[in-house]
């Protein structure tokens, strides 16, 4: 019953301010959007012309800045990018459902909460300007203002929605993986001092010039993520420590606000040894794997369901003849101790949870190297992988 | 002032919006999960973990025959695998079609083929065309044995889907092809000689007695012994509904219902399309362009002069992302008609449109579509030249623009060399080892391959 009045609630506010701040042509007789419509409705054109654009590549003129932005992010590779292409069989077969949210007509068009339609066309833009900020009604959207001074002359007719800002918009496809509903689960989804949305993180605030010369605060369109190793490297803390044949690792998803990786089925996280027997030759081993396995990976299972759990495994270090134990502990995050992952199959670790790891190595090993990959697939050899952290025992 | 109020009202309902978005996690309500909509004690007795593989598979045979909605409720969860399922249907009396989707996650019960196995006997048993979506998307079970039975039971339900499945799985291992054979044979009333543990010779040549069998049956007008009535809308209302809110699920959120949705419709074939024309006028009602979208994708596969109308329709669709993957199925659907009507399309103000009327006038061929594809303005994207001239190459037959479309196989950025495979390989019926990632040497080896293919 409560959820019915604040889904009605929700329903009247939500319609009412799509109506009073996007959907009505502003009138100019009260506050709001509504306000600047006689200032900035350019002259000799009506307010319902469809924009003057076709491609991003026009919005660059008035926003180079933003556009170089966008230009050098992942979103606008989003079609073109070589790995994309692998993995998704160039967007034939079960890849053509990939192609709405990597090719993407204007998010406005289908609404929020609804999976966005592919635009088969400017395929060199992929996720582009039209896809966030287009309104078909004939308007660039924006999350704020202002709309008076030079902005009501604009050519892209600006019109504010606070809604650009909410995460309604990314979710259409980003949430076809989980992102969301895994960081619904952390600390940061949480109001008060530490709460951090999809923006916060990736579109962090950056200053840039203004056309009067001055600094104009805005927010980043390079959308750092997993392809930037300086984010990625702030994902996760490592620690370890070795006495005699026991070596003691953690690794904490401490910065991430979504699961580690995130739930994109590509992603995988890797703890390695490297084992220096003095032999003068390098022992390469793969001693944790952590992410969300393929729908058809029928075997993969969770071996840590619940916060708390341990288990115990042999990994064979063939070239040794010899072998590593390893016990693995679910430390639950301190926010939410009974939290559970999405998918049962997942081995992926949850914000703010931590895996401990009691290693014990073979004989005659006299240092061991830590490491901990990111890849964008779980193929990718290590050449291509981002090294998250390495550390050396002993030191 | 009374706008300003609006304007604050609609503030709180946003506020209100967030607090609930950032609240308990996904599928609660203010902490509390909602409730398991498989708890009734039948399906809980079905799944039971407390008792043996055996013992609960006794349980789903002795409920066969029960076409009562709880049984059959209970039996399609029993069916579930991971597979086969992105959603369940979970009853639910609070929206009008009577169901919410809820995801299927692996969870350990889905281990145990012959527990499915049963089910579909069971369900078979039933009678209830209830199931069959479900069995439809059967067909895709991880295990043979299952897609086989499957493929039973629909026939019973007067559809043919599994048919093909039954004959690609005579070419699998033992057990599986036995059972391909065994249902087979129940299905025609034939006997074509297959023998599981012949050598393959002789396997073989049952099978292409099989193949001629099927291949037969639209020419002879036979109805196999066992086939069914196929459904027809309004026979069954739980069937009713459970169609129509898959009909639905083409224009929600995530791919992987879509693509469960978009396999079962297909599938189903004929018996969808009233289900996908009230859809459409749904979807129209609502404004919801995704799930037109989806219709427009299914019907590529619904061979039946009705779909074409359906088609015909979406292509005078307002959102131009309906109007392109309508040309596209009119383009899989191929013959005259498409080639007028596609003709037509290369009108289009939007030019997506004109880059999938251009692309399946390519696909269909014939003098009428070369010249449309000839006269075709191919200025306003940068996609659309290099459309064209795969068009006019595939039009012709691999003819025209052999070169043109070869040397797109090297070039530079990889979706133009995998839009050049794609239509290479449909020309040839190979895939000459190509592959996108590789070096360039690597594809100059599939470029000489291709060049033997269409010269030969």
């Amino acid at each position: 019953m409560t959820t019915k009045l604040i889904g009605l609630l929700v329903l009247v506010g939500a319609s009412t301010f799509f109506v009073m701040h996007v959907m009505s042509p502003p009138d100019g007789t009260d506050g709001g959007p509504g306000a600047d419509a006689q200032e900035w409705e350019p002259p000799g054109r009506s307010y319902r012309d469809p924009l003057p654009f076709s491609k991003s590549e026009d919005c660059k003129g008035c926003h180079p800045d933003v556009w170089s932005e966008w230009y050098d992010s992942h979103h606008r590779i989003a079609y073109t990018n070589p790995e994309v292409q692998k993995l998704s069989t160039g967007f034939q077969g079960k890849g053509l459902d990939c192609l709405p949210c990597h090719l993407s007509r204007p998010m406005f068009e289908t609404g929020f909460g609804v999976r966005p339609l592919e635009r088969l066309t400017r395929r060199e833009d992929g996720v582009d300007c039209f896809t966030c900020h287009y309104w078909p009604e004939g308007n660039a959207m924006l999350t704020s203002g202002p709309l008076g001074g030079a902005a009501s002359q604009a050519p892209c007719q600006p019109a504010v929605t606070p809604s650009m800002a909410s995460l309604q918009l990314c979710a259409p496809c980003h949430n076809q993986h989980k992102v969301h509903e895994d960081w619904k689960e952390t600390r940061f989804a949480v109001k008060g001092d530490g709460f951090k949305d999809c923006n916060d993180c990736h579109m962090p605030t950056v200053e840039r010039p203004n056309a009067a010369g001055g600094i104009r605060r805005g927010r980043s369109h390079r959308f750092p993520a997993a392809h930037d190793p300086v984010v990625l490297r702030e994902a996760a803390a490592v620690t370890q420590s070795l006495s005699a044949r026991s070596l003691f690792v953690t690794v904490h998803n401490s910065g991430v606000g979504h699961n580690l990786p995130s739930d994109e089925r590509h992603r995988a996280v890797d703890l390695h040894l490297v084992l220096d027997t003095g032999d003068g030759r390098p022992y390469d081993v793969r001693i944790e794997r952590w992410r969300n396995p393929y729908r058809d990976e029928f075997e993969a299972v969770n071996p840590l369901p619940n916060p708390g759990d341990a288990y115990e495994k042999t990994v064979t270090v063939p070239e040794l003849l010899a072998d590593v134990g390893v016990r693995v502990k679910r430390v639950p995050a301190p926010h939410r101790p009974n939290r559970k992952v999405w998918y049962p199959a997942s081995t992926q670790i949850p914000a703010g949870e931590k895996r401990e790891l009691s290693i014990t190595l073979p004989d005659g090993v006299k240092a061991v190297t830590v490491r901990l990959w990111y890849r964008t697939n779980p193929f990718q050899p290590d050449k291509d992988a981002v090294l998250l952290h390495e550390k050396t025992l002993p030191e | 002032m009374r706008r300003r109020f609006l304007s604050d009202l609609a503030l709180l309902g946003l506020i209100v919006a967030a607090l609930s978005a950032c609240g308990d996690g996904p599928g609660t309500d203010a902490g509390v999960p909602p409730p398991d909509p498989f708890a009734d004690p039948l399906t809980r007795s079905l799944l039971d973990p407390g008792v043996s593989t055996d013992v609960r598979i006794e349980r789903i045979l002795a409920i066969g025959g029960d076409g009562s909605s709880g049984a059959v409720h209970a039996l399609l969860r029993a069916l579930r695998d991971r597979s086969q399922a992105a959603f369940l249907l979970a009853p639910d009396e609070d929206h009008e079609l009577g169901y919410r989707a809820v995801e299927f996650k692996k969870t350990g019960d889905d281990a145990y083929p012959m527990e499915r196995v049963a089910a579909v006997v069971a369900l078979e048993k039933t009678g209830s065309y209830a199931a069959l979506p479900d069995l439809l998307l059967a067909l895709d079970d991880r295990n043979e044995v299952v897609q086989n039975h499957a493929a039973r039971a629909l026939i019973r339900l007067g559809s043919k889907a599994g048919i093909p499945v039954l004959l690609a799985n005579l070419e699998k291992r033992i057990l599986q092809n036995e059972t391909a054979n065994q249902i087979l044979e129940d299905i025609s009333g034939e006997d074509m000689g297959f023998n599981p543990d012949a050598g393959w010779d002789l396997k073989d040549r049952a099978i292409r007695k099989w193949k001629a069998w099927w291949d037969g049956l639209p020419v002879s007008g036979t109805r196999p012994p066992l086939e069914g009535r196929p459904y027809q809308e309004g026979s069954d209302p739980v069937a009713d509904r459970r169609i129509a809110f898959i009909v639905d699920m083409l224009g929600q959120m995530q791919f992987l219902y879509h693509e469960q949705a978009r396999a079962t419709l297909a599938r189903m074939g004929a018996p969808a399309l009233p289900f996908l024309r009230a859809g459409v006028e749904r979807a129209r009602r609502s404004g919801n362009a995704t799930t037109r979208a989806g219709i427009a994708h299914v019907l590529a596969h619904i061979d039946h002069a009705n779909s074409l109308e359906l088609l015909a329709d979406l292509l005078g669709d307002a959102h131009p992302t309906v109007r392109s993957r309508a040309a596209e199925s009119l383009g899989q659907r191929g013959g005259a008609v498409a080639v007028r009507t596609l003709s037509d399309v290369l009108g289009d103000p939007d030019p997506a449109v004109q880059l999938a009327a251009v692309a399946s006038l390519g696909r269909v061929g014939g003098d009428d579509a070369i010249a449309a594809i000839r006269g075709f303005d191919d200025s306003a994207d940068s996609a659309l030249a290099a459309t064209k001239t795969l068009a006019l190459f595939e039009a012709t037959g691999g003819k025209e623009q052999r070169e043109a479309v070869l040397g797109m196989l090297l070039a530079v950025d990889i979706p133009t060399r995998n839009a050049a495979h794609l239509v290479l390989a449909r020309l040839t019926g190979d895939d000459a080892g190509y592959d996108a990632m590789a070096a360039e040497k690597d594809r100059e080896r599939a470029v000489r391959r291709y060049r033997g293919l269409l010269d030969g």
